[in-house]
């Protein structure tokens, strides 16, 4: 599916649009319909081509962008997350995980994330995390 | 004597080699458990996730909500599951350059319902971690291995009786946590010849099975033991030790303030921090502290503050710029260095 375009200001603060950068599209489409009932959500943003996402979060420049660590084909998440941190800094990145680390968190939040997210967290304090990010907090939410 | 010297390294040797498998299938169990939670996680987000938004539809009948919240509880006690199964991932462990630490009530809301799903229907399983009890110095993984490598050894014994039971509390001293296991059944090494367990209501002896004696070397790895002792005929009882965390403290800087500006690398700090059971004093605070983490943009405002009197330690994070003047005070460290960051607290 080709990313939507974004019409809508990414630094209005009271509006945000949000990235999937994950092949779980269950997910995704599920994360769409609950971000639906918070105030100001404006869109879900897909990424078709993992090899691409730099690219795509170029062109889109979303709030902020959902980044699963795990990609499949040996894409390199961190590779991503450094790539957005360069070419589209205002693009905030939530780094997301099933295999949390402490080396893993310190090398993504000191290389520019916002957020670390592992997938184990509840539903509603991954959508908070989104949120305070939105905010411009920076948010780790591990296990439950 | 020759025969006899042969006999005993054949015995050594098999030995050796029996518990090298019994490793290795415990290995592929956690990786086959660790590949099984990642699954259930993919697929629990998504169904938690729609759970709200139809739980925040306001023209539900009652009925149909309480329905939801029914299923929201099942999923959230799969969740659970998951979480538990993927502590037995032999890649769960954490880097040797890391203490991690374990909170027992976290713990077990995770790993219980592994324990219960891995014995019989039949069986109870009985606990209670109050929210209060220390930390206790040991990655989770290790404990949920030394556990479930118990329950395990446990089930040829447990399948034969008619209400199996398994009971799990915790008594705290200065020095240590224990984990005390009563279990109204006992298991006797087998005998040469015998297959398998022999479950047995007799008096225990002193030798261990293979599951018992991993799970004693794996904890000693940690500071701790593991000690078995028979109550009477058909009770017995399992003490995990556990060093606690705050007794392994007394030279580390327990009050912590945190003056760096990049809220990313503040979330960091304070992550370790929490894993460390260490106090962060907010900046504006006029309480003394240890130790103050700064970066190179509020180093200035630090050493000129009130609070930087005496002997205070100052880290800094980032790279000391050329030509900087030395001060005993400061020390530079790389963010990206965790192995170096951990090291502030152990």
């Amino acid at each position: 599916m080709p990313p939507v375009a974004n019409d809508v200001s990414t630094t209005d603060s009271t509006h945000f649009c949000v990235m999937c950068i994950d092949d779980n599209t269950l997910l995704i489409d599920a994360l769409e319909r609950r971000l639906d009932l918070v105030p100001g959500f404006t869109g879900m943003l897909r990424v078709a081509d993992f090899t691409r996402a730099v690219d795509e979060v170029v062109a889109a420049r979303p709030t902020v962008v959902l980044l699963d660590v795990d990609l499949p084909g040996g894409v390199d998440a961190v590779g991503i997350l450094d790539g957005i941190i360069e070419r589209a800094p205002d693009s905030r990145v939530i780094m997301f995980t099933g295999h949390p680390s402490s080396a893993l968190i310190a090398r993504t939040m000191a290389g520019g994330a916002w957020g670390f997210v592992s997938k184990g967290t509840s539903p509603s304090r991954l959508i908070e995390a989104i949120l305070r990010v939105v905010k411009g907090e920076a948010v780790i939410e591990l296990e439950d | 004597m020759s025969t006899l010297t042969s006999q005993s390294s054949m015995i050594d040797q098999r030995d050796a080699e029996r518990r090298k498998h019994h490793a290795q299938r415990k290995a592929m169990l956690g990786t086959l458990a660790s590949g099984m939670a990642h699954e259930l996680r993919n697929i629990l987000m998504p169904v938690l996730l729609r759970l709200d938004v139809l739980t925040a539809s306001s023209d539900l009948p009652d009925s149909a909500r309480h329905d939801l919240v029914g299923i929201r509880k099942s999923m959230r006690h799969l969740q659970h599951l998951a979480e538990g199964l993927r502590l037995l991932s032999p890649d769960a462990a954490i880097q040797p350059a890391e203490r991690p630490v374990t909170s027992l009530p976290t713990w077990w809301a995770d790993f219980r319902p592994v324990i219960a799903d891995t014995l019989p229907p039949h069986a109870i399983v009985n606990g209670e971690f109050h929210s209060t009890l220390p930390l206790a110095a040991i990655p989770q993984s290790v404990l949920a291995q030394v556990v479930i490598s118990l329950v395990m050894d446990a089930l040829p014994a447990v399948t034969l009786i008619e209400i199996p039971c398994v009971e799990f509390r915790v008594t705290v001293n200065a020095e240590q946590l224990e984990v005390i296991v009563d279990k109204n059944f006992a298991v006797s090494e087998p005998g040469q010849g015998a297959v398998g367990a022999v479950p047995t209501t007799s008096v225990r002896g002193t030798t261990m099975r293979f599951g018992h004696f991993a799970s004693r070397e794996l904890l000693q790895q940690h500071g701790g033991d593991l000690r078995t002792e028979t109550i009477d005929e058909g009770h017995d009882r399992v003490r995990i030790c556990l060093r606690r965390l705050d007794s392994l403290q007394s030279a580390v800087p327990q009050r912590v303030r945190v003056c760096v500006q990049d809220p990313r690398v503040v979330a960091v700090v304070r992550l370790l921090m929490h894993q460390r059971g260490v106090t962060a004093i907010a900046s504006g605070d006029n309480d003394p502290a240890d130790l103050t983490i700064c970066d190179s943009g509020t180093l200035k405002e630090v050493l000129l503050s009130k609070e930087s009197v005496g002997d205070m330690q100052v880290v800094v994070l980032g790279t000391a710029p050329e030509g900087a003047m030395h001060d005993e005070r400061v020390q530079w460290l790389d963010v990206n260095n965790v192995g170096a960051l951990y090291a502030l607290f152990t």
